[in-house]
């Protein structure tokens, strides 16, 4: 692992992340509470999380601009909820202007923020990761913990519960993600598509909401 | 991105419920007919500040954006500006580059100061109500914000404050940094502060301003010593 990959592990890194619970904040409104949260980030890395994941890895090697292009129309088809696809979309971009702040010469991220109208934060941390000398299955690694890292420090803040206790969650499905990452990146040529209805409803229902702490 | 493309972002800093976005309603309505103007609101539980300003009717509501903060309003002023950056160029990008946007915090505590890379130039906004003390109490808002608004004068008979001892802390702590007194409902202060808000826009234009940090709330050493962070 690089320093690079912590760099872009680290919520301290500026990327717009803290405000967004990857889904827990609807989940919990629908009445789920502290026991549910270890269960919803798992089932994310296994479906949603996977899926962004493959996609990350792919991008990591994914070579020039039109292969990128063509992973985020790929991705977009499999994001059928259009909160998601902004939230990925915003959370994309932030990734993409922090890092041409460290690359500002690097012609290809700089066509895919020209280009992209979609830049989902799977493909662009992919983009990334490659760029700084990484390979597919640091860029799904990364991918899936910071998923699940989203789910348990949002559910720090939406329900009573130690951060020491969402931390062991996530030391707790450590060795799932190095599976799913390794699995993610030697995806075939089909990627996956595995689909989650219930977090589309719910992205949609939650874009609705006026009282809600987080974007996505 | 060259200064010449995007609009000049003020920021609007201040505790809950002092009227930052009443103040920027209000601006929008001053300043509306000769700017182009946009709005981003950081809000921490509600889009109502959004909501309110485009409710006024003072500005296309595609011109009114909000950026939800994830329980963090300080943090995306500050930490990680880049939901806002993103905000803010979208505005520019889709309606023109805009003469000037307009970045209202989440209310906040008394420690809350844009960063010189969100904000060109930012204003803190105290009010009456909130106690005649708070001047006195200072923070790096109300020491070095460009511009402290004390907001409510009209209330401060109702509420036992003295709008005198307010001026006279705020100017205390300011080193001469201007202070506008007064309320957003009737008299000259929204027109003081849009002039203000007119001249930012000059000096910037000029390439004469410069942005400044307010810096930390306890500044480390003693004295008015002012630090330069890289």
């Amino acid at each position: 692992m690089s320093v690079l990959d912590l760099i872009l592990a680290d919520a301290r890194t500026p990327t717009g992340g803290y405000a967004h619970s990857a889904g827990l904040e609807q989940l919990v409104a629908g009445g789920a509470g502290v026991a549910e949260v270890p269960r919803f980030a798992a089932a994310r890395l296994r479906t949603v999380a996977s899926v962004e994941a493959a996609f990350a890895a792919r991008a990591c090697v994914a070579g020039d601009l039109s292969g990128l292009m063509t992973l985020d129309s790929e991705l977009a088809a499999r994001t059928p909820a259009p909160p998601l696809r902004e939230a990925s979309r915003r959370l994309g971009q932030a990734l993409l202007r922090t890092a041409l702040g460290w690359w500002p010469d690097d012609s290809r991220l700089q066509a895919y923020r020209e280009h992209s109208a979609l830049s989902p934060r799977p493909v662009v941390l992919g983009a990334v990761v490659g760029r700084g000398g990484g390979g597919p299955v640091e860029a799904a690694r990364i991918s899936l913990y910071e998923d699940a890292a989203s789910v348990c420090s949002a559910a720090v803040k939406l329900l009573p519960l130690d951060s020491g206790r969402a931390s062991r969650w996530l030391v707790m499905l450590a060795d799932e993600i190095e599976d799913l990452a390794v699995r993610a990146a030697a995806a075939s040529s089909q990627l996956p598509s595995t689909s989650t209805p219930l977090l589309d409803r719910d992205a949609l229902i939650h874009a609705t909401q006026t009282r809600r702490l987080f974007a996505s | 991105m060259p200064v010449e493309s995007r609009s000049l972002r003020i920021g609007v800093a201040g505790p809950v419920g002092t009227g930052k976005s009443s103040l920027i309603a209000a601006l929008c309505r001053e300043l509306g007919g000769q700017l182009e103007l946009g709005v981003v609101t950081n809000d921490i539980y509600t889009d109502e500040d959004a909501r309110m300003i485009r409710g006024q009717g003072v500005l296309a509501a595609d011109r009114v954006v909000a950026v939800q903060t994830g329980c963090c309003p300080h943090t995306a002023i500050r930490d990680d500006i880049t939901a806002n950056l993103l905000a803010a160029e979208e505005l520019d990008r889709s309606h023109g580059p805009l003469d000037v946007v307009f970045v209202e915090s989440g209310g906040d505590n008394l420690t809350a100061a844009f960063s010189p890379a969100l904000a060109d130039a930012q204003m803190f906004v105290l009010d009456c109500a909130g106690g005649d003390d708070v001047p006195r109490k200072g923070g790096p808002g109300i020491s070095r914000a460009d511009l402290l608004v004390i907001n409510k004068t009209d209330l401060a008979p109702y509420v036992g404050a003295s709008v005198e001892t307010m001026l006279a802390d705020a100017h205390a702590q300011r080193s001469g940094r201007p202070v506008i007194a007064g309320s957003l409902r009737g008299g000259p202060a929204v027109a003081e502060i849009g002039t203000w808000v007119g001249e930012q826009l000059r000096l910037w234009r000029a390439g004469e301003l410069e942005s400044v940090d307010p810096g930390p709330p306890a500044p480390h050493g003693s004295g008015d010593h002012v630090h330069q962070h890289a």
